[in-house]
């Protein structure tokens, strides 16, 4: 059977996810002082808005009326995971940014025209709180991604723990790409700290993540009918989801963050690009697995 | 004879002789391109050697009472009307395959040469003309017959109770026609409040965690 739905799909999972991801570790590392948290915060706020606007572009290619993508903004069907998902996906790259500009540079954003000005102004009172109003639509992105999926007729998508599981892997692909950025910005000695943050954060969400999956594959194992095999556990979308989503982008991630005081920036970098194979991977194998 | 509310199509699968005139009168009457069937004929062979049958069953939209379709899709382009039919439209379909992923029959189909989804029509172009759809207008045996005025002439016939307005007049158990049993209802909306709450929850708490761990006044880092 030719799959409805492709790479761009999958894609579009992933990078919506990873926006929302990338805009909570900006808002939440921005709560502290520091100069390492200050490129952390910095680095999120950047790759939230990138993140979501090559989302909706994958979204937007998917579609075979591409010029009539707009009409999704004409209707509000709140029955409708995908209608929402548009007014989410929209008001959220709004709001990530407008946020991505008020973390500009001073000079660079007192030259943005309209409101430049009297934003650098009053920058902390902006970021506040267009933070306070992204953080509740990042999350609600994250899950949509799951719900959309969860809702539709195919069995296989027909999991109960697939937003948990999205959510979860929405935070640490998004943690992941904003500490990756930040550690090619960020000096050595500054980063210190917000690394040892990130690693013990990291220890729950990839926990968390872990749980979930592992939810995913037995309420998967559970809903297979009879004389269907599990994908997960044949073919080529079984041995992508637990050498690729579960060991490399789950399991080997937590081992490279769970040992020792303090860990080398080296093998942190290793374990955060290791979370985003994981992250694709594990879109991939649930868009393709449940077509297939 | 059971009455529903709203127009209906009846299927009468011993009348059936596989000429596939349904399907041919759909494709031409409704502008299908080639390999996007609206309506197709299927057979199924029942029983056991020596004693073999082949069965076939004509099928297309459902026009569901509740709508998958209509509730998934984000655009507006599907909307069930008074009389039952649940009707496509067009010019606001996108093309995004919701619908297509929705179906619990698996009956919209993507069209990428008209950019758009496709699936029966109910012919509304004819019906709202006094008509009878293409397909039965075209069927030589009568199996499938219009009833405009929603009466079916079999109250067992599968669909009928879960008021589909395309109902089924088989020779044995659903199943064997691989039609879904028990006759799904709105997948899409069944269960949605717990999987949105289900995301929402966990997500909610492990970023309440994350945001106490970084407050301004917190010490340890490690």
């Amino acid at each position: 059977m030719a799959e409805t739905w492709g790479f761009p799909i999958a894609l579009d999972l992933f990078f919506a996810g990873l926006a929302a991801g990338a805009f909570c570790l900006s808002v939440f590392a921005g709560r502290k002082k520091g100069e390492g948290f200050e490129a952390l915060s910095r680095a999120g706020a950047f790759l939230a808005p990138a993140s979501i606007v090559f989302g909706l572009a994958m979204l937007t290619l998917d579609l075979m009326s591409r010029e009539r993508f707009w009409y999704t903004l004409s209707v509000f069907n709140v029955t409708s995971p995908m209608s929402m998902g548009a007014w989410l996906l929209t008001l959220f790259a709004l709001v990530s940014v407008a946020y991505g500009l008020c973390r500009l540079p001073g000079p660079v954003l007192s030259r943005v025209p309209v409101a430049g000005g009297a934003v650098a102004r009053r920058r902390a009172v902006c970021l506040r709180v267009l933070g306070t109003a992204g953080v509740p639509l990042a999350l609600a992105v994250s899950v949509y991604t799951g719900v959309l999926l969860s809702v539709s007729s195919l069995p296989f998508w027909r999991n109960g723990a697939l937003p948990a599981l999205f959510c979860s892997s929405a935070m640490t692909t998004g943690f992941a790409g904003g500490a990756l950025a930040a550690l090619r910005t960020g000096a050595p000695e500054a980063m210190e700290r917000p690394l040892l943050w990130l690693r013990s954060a990291y220890r729950v969400l990839l926990s968390c993540c872990l749980a979930f999956a592992l939810l995913f594959t037995v309420l998967a194992f559970l809903n297979t009918q009879r004389g269907d095999p599990c994908r997960l556990f044949t073919g080529w979308t079984g041995a992508l989801w637990w050498a690729g989503v579960v060991g490399l982008g789950i399991l080997l991630p937590l081992a490279l963050m769970a040992d020792g005081e303090r860990t080398g920036r080296r093998r942190l970098a290793a374990a955060f690009w290791l979370v985003l194979a994981g992250g694709f991977l594990l879109r991939l194998v649930i868009v393709f697995a449940g077509q297939a | 004879m059971r009455t529903m509310a709203g127009r209906l199509i009846f299927f009468e699968g011993k009348k059936c002789i596989r000429c596939h005139s349904c399907e041919v009168g759909c494709q031409l009457e409704n502008d299908a391109p080639p390999g996007v069937r609206l309506r197709w004929v299927t057979s199924h062979v029942r029983g056991h050697v020596p004693a073999l049958r082949e069965v076939s069953v004509s099928t297309a939209c459902f026009h569901c009472s509740d709508p998958s379709c209509v509730a998934a899709c984000p655009a507006g382009a599907l909307r069930r009307r008074s009389d039952g039919v649940v009707e496509h439209l067009r010019s606001r379909c996108i093309g995004c395959g919701y619908c297509v992923q929705s179906c619990p029959f698996h009956v919209p189909k993507r069209s990428p040469a008209q950019h758009t989804m496709r699936k029966c029509s109910f012919c509304v172009q004819r019906i709202d003309r006094g008509k009878e759809p293409a397909c039965v207008a075209k069927c030589p045996t009568g199996a499938l017959s219009y009833h405009p005025d929603g009466k079916t002439p079999d109250a067992q016939a599968y669909g009928s109770a879960e008021g589909l307005h395309m109902v089924y007049a088989l020779q044995g158990p659903p199943e064997e026609y691989r039609l879904p049993v028990p006759v799904p209802r709105n997948t899409v909306a069944a269960g949605q409040p717990w999987k949105w709450l289900g995301g929402l929850l966990p997500g909610a708490l492990v970023l309440a965690w994350l945001w106490k761990r970084l407050s301004p006044t917190e010490e340890g880092d490690g």
